[in-house]
């Protein structure tokens, strides 16, 4: 493959500086919180709870990759597989909540037809604000699930609501999504260690 | 006229375990608080050797020749149970009357029972005492005909107040909790109840909780556990004054409660309960055996306003209430010296 470059090149500064900006972020994330999320995760699957995943936008995608991750990359042998399920994959129910009731529902309301006390809901959200986000974190207080928040900017209203939450202190979309998918992939690790052990 | 009345009461937890296949087993322990709402008896003489009775809430109407063997059935089948068990042989006519609609969680069918029991008890001359009330009640609902319910609200009804009260397979014992008069006016005025305008079937859900509960290795009896660890402790907390842990207690309650059986919650309630969390509750459940009837709610008092707009923007009308602690009474008898019935021989 060739690529063309120059003496003075825009994408190289604006890359270092993304990936100075990741290093420093990924080096302030929280271990404990996210060991607390495994040990959530994992107390809930040998309990036969439910694991269920949901974001908006590129958190959408995250919330898809991290319940592909969660379902198949920690299968350990023969034993019980985890119960994963992304909110943000049907998109016949998604847009039918949204249209006939509200944007605001489209979370909320898949979660009244799923969880219940024990299992555990994750929310990824740049901002913590997005309505929608709220509203599931509520329905699953209002249910009795645990829920989890992985959140960037100041964190918003997620950070008052959910039970453990992990910021990332970023106002840039691109670098906070950059730490979920960091995130996402370590605790599957985890996951799969914790199981296999 | 005799006129019997006994309180309904609100259960802040423990509920389910009071049903014999749990507690026969493991021991049962519920908290509730009777409120100033009312189910009442009114005893008169009727001609001739009938016995008539009739039910504004139920909306029915039976009359019965005294040698006629009783029938067991319909909605009036728990008083005419409780008359037969006091030997009928005089006209009597009873009505009976609530104050609360029928199905709606604050544990009226054994309300109906100990109020009649009370009156009855007076009438026949054994003024039996708290205890009996309570036991009579739940052996011809219970044993005789074969209600699945559990015992508190007979227990309730029957004593009266906030009361810690223990089941064990052979005895029941009722703590009056000792808090003072300010720390139950906190607490009341801390709760509130909401009628959600759903009536429930309690005995189908009852039903499929006793099934579940009969498995030691059922996700139902964990839950018991739990629900009945939460009794305790909102006994300690009581006692302690600490009514600030009663909104969190509540809601570990809930969503402990919610997976006993299906039917308990549904997706209408537990959108109402979401709606009230967020509008300043800080935990709550629904009274009974769910399904419907009263949701109880902790709030503290400068969101109460901010609460009962939101619910009542979904529909749910607040009912306002009262602690009391009178249990079972008889508030007026003329009929002393009448002797309507014999004792059984």
């Amino acid at each position: 493959m060739y690529v063309e470059t120059t003496e003075y090149s825009v994408t190289a500064g604006v890359l270092a500086r993304h990936i100075d900006e990741l290093h420093r972020l990924i080096d302030e994330l929280p271990v404990a919180a996210v060991e607390r999320i495994v040990e959530l995760i994992v107390t809930a699957h040998r309990a036969g709870r439910h694991v269920f995943i949901l974001g908006n936008g590129g958190s959408a995608s995250t919330a898809s990759h991290f319940a592909c991750d969660l379902s198949k990359a920690t299968i350990s042998g023969d034993g019980p597989r985890l119960r994963v399920t992304s909110l943000t994959d049907n998109i016949a129910l998604l847009t039918a909540w949204a249209n006939d009731t509200s944007y605001e529902r489209v979370f909320a309301e898949q979660l009244l037809s799923l969880a219940a006390a024990g299992d555990v809901v994750v929310i990824i959200s740049a901002s913590g604000d997005s309505p929608n986000v709220l509203a599931a974190a509520r329905a699953a207080r209002a249910l009795g699930s645990t829920t989890v928040a992985l959140v960037g900017f100041a964190g918003g209203g997620l950070r008052h609501l959910a039970d453990v939450v992990v910021h990332v202190g970023s106002y840039d979309y691109g670098i906070v999504e950059d730490c979920q998918l960091v995130l996402e992939h370590a605790i599957t690790a985890s996951v799969r260690d914790a199981l296999s052990a | 006229m005799l006129i019997a009345r006994a309180p309904v009461r609100i259960s802040l937890a423990g509920g389910g375990t009071d049903l014999e296949a749990y507690y026969s087993r493991f021991g049962g322990a519920v908290v509730s608080a009777t409120i100033d709402k009312y189910f009442y008896v009114l005893v008169s003489h009727s001609r001739g050797d009938d016995i008539q009775v009739s039910s504004s809430d139920y909306r029915t109407f039976f009359r019965h020749r005294v040698e006629a063997p009783p029938p067991w059935d319909g909605d009036l089948g728990l008083p005419r149970a409780i008359l037969q068990h006091f030997g009928m042989r005089t006209g009597l006519s009873v009505f009976l009357a609530s104050q609360v609609p029928p199905g709606t969680g604050l544990g009226s069918s054994s309300t109906v029972a100990v109020a009649l029991i009370k009156a009855m008890s007076v009438l026949s001359g054994r003024n039996l005492s708290r205890h009996e009330i309570a036991a009579l009640a739940c052996e011809i609902e219970i044993d005789r005909l074969g209600m699945p319910i559990g015992k508190q609200d007979q227990y309730a009804a029957a004593f009266g107040g906030l009361n810690y009260i223990e089941f064990r397979p052979d005895h029941v014992s009722v703590e009056r909790l000792s808090v003072s008069e300010e720390v139950e006016f906190q607490l009341q005025r801390r709760l509130l109840l909401f009628f959600t305008g759903l009536a429930h079937n309690s005995a189908s859900i009852l039903r499929e909780q006793r099934q579940n509960s009969c498995d030691e290795r059922h996700p139902t009896v964990d839950a018991l556990h739990q629900i009945k660890e939460i009794a305790i402790e909102t006994r300690e907390r009581l006692l302690g004054g600490e009514i600030a842990a009663v909104g969190d207690l509540l809601h570990r309650s809930w969503v402990a409660k919610r997976t006993l059986a299906r039917g308990i919650s549904d997706p209408t309630i537990d959108r109402w309960y979401e709606v009230a969390l967020d509008g300043g509750a800080e935990g709550g459940k629904l009274v009974g055996a769910g399904g419907g009837g009263f949701l109880l709610l902790y709030c503290e008092p400068e969101r109460q306003d901010a609460l009962c707009g939101r619910l009542d923007d979904e529909g749910l009308i607040r009912m306002d209430f009262d602690f009391e602690s009178n249990g079972g009474t008889v508030i007026m008898n003329n009929l002393v010296g009448w002797q309507p019935m014999a004792t059984r021989a």
